[in-house]
């Protein structure tokens, strides 16, 4: 899938190639009418409506940032680079959390 | 010496707001030596009869299926009550929310289906000082003690997963999956998938907040964050 296009350089590049991935002890459940994204150890909760679900979900299914902002773009969520620069933000968010799984490679 | 809570009479106030059920309570309670000294219809008022006519006990009938508004009016209640016995009268279908009712100051309770049976001698108990609870719910008064795998399995199904689904999830067998969550039933009192969701989902129950916990949107900036995002995708 194709970048957007003013986010296809330098650092941003390397950010829109990124695969973004959940802990592996945190699930995500799409419900009738919000998203829950749980903590299994603790048993915290956190809720999302559909539409900041669906961004979350497809930020951590898709092969890269770049490609989730692309998904959604296609189902109605506005232009490419805008929604690549809220993943972004949300990525930022989601790692200051401590919600990330580390990516591959990182710490070498 | 027999106490006069065993055989002697005792006084109540009686707070109900159906006549139907006052009617039964009053029989049960009359037949055995326990007088209706007073009758309100709210609860809020029961505390100021209590004073007037020097009742060993009030009989709160609750119609009321959420336990918040319940446990806070008997909290209330408590507070002004003394040591006066304080005996609940709850709906046959709200078969939870005994140990709510307990913290909230209750020291009996009976289900309406029971009272003809149970009432008199559960208030005759109460005003001896002791707390009496239905059998069917004694599970409730104790805490059980979950293992953290059965924690997990009871959040994979409140999330909906099925068994084969959770023991993916947690890198187990779906036999073993089975006896996490047959242990946790059993020491839930619960005898499915639905009241067990039920019963960890209920906001009245402190055991369900012990396995989940929802922050609140203050709390979290992801949660505050979405609503923000969707406005383009609406």
């Amino acid at each position: 899938m194709r970048e957007p296009q003013s986010l296809d350089r330098g650092a941003n590049a390397e950010v829109l190639g990124r695969t973004v991935r959940l802990r592996d002890d945190l699930v995500l459940r799409s419900l009738v009418s919000e998203t829950v994204l749980m903590d299994l150890d603790t048993g915290e909760c956190y809720r999302l409506d559909p539409a900041g679900g669906r961004m979350l979900e497809a930020l951590v299914t898709s092969p890269s940032l770049g490609a989730a902002a692309g998904t959604l773009s296609e189902q109605g969520f506005g232009d490419r680079d805008e929604v690549a620069t809220d993943l972004v933000a949300l990525r930022e968010m989601l790692a200051e959390m401590g919600f990330l799984a580390p990516e591959i490679g990182e710490g070498r | 010496m027999p106490s006069r809570f065993s055989n002697g009479t005792l006084k109540a106030v009686l707070a109900c707001a159906d006549d139907d059920l006052r009617r039964r309570v009053e029989d049960a309670l009359v037949g055995e030596r326990i007088t209706v000294s007073a009758h309100v219809a709210a609860t809020d008022r029961a505390a100021a009869a209590l004073e007037s006519s020097g009742a060993d006990a009030i009989v709160v009938v609750s119609e009321q299926r959420t336990h918040t508004d319940r446990d806070s009016q008997l909290a209330r209640l408590r507070t002004s009550a003394g040591d006066a016995a304080i005996v609940l009268v709850a709906p046959a279908d709200t078969r939870r929310g005994v140990r709510s009712a307990v913290e909230a100051g209750v020291d009996g309770l009976v289900f309406q289906d029971d009272v003809e049976e149970r009432l008199a001698p559960t208030v005759r108990a109460a005003c001896a000082g002791q707390v009496v609870v239905p059998r069917s719910n004694r599970h409730e008064l104790g805490r059980p003690s979950l293992s953290s795998r059965e924690k997990q399995a009871l959040r994979l199904i409140v999330m909906g997963f099925s068994n084969k689904e959770i023991a993916a999830k947690l890198y187990l067998a779906e036999s073993t999956v089975k006896c996490h969550l047959s242990s946790a039933f059993a020491k839930l009192g619960v005898h499915s998938r639905n009241e067990a969701v039920d019963l960890i989902l209920d906001q009245g129950e402190e055991l369900g907040l012990g396995i989940l916990k929802m922050t609140r949107r203050t709390e979290s900036p992801l949660e505050s964050w979405a609503p923000q995002r969707a406005q383009r995708a609406r």
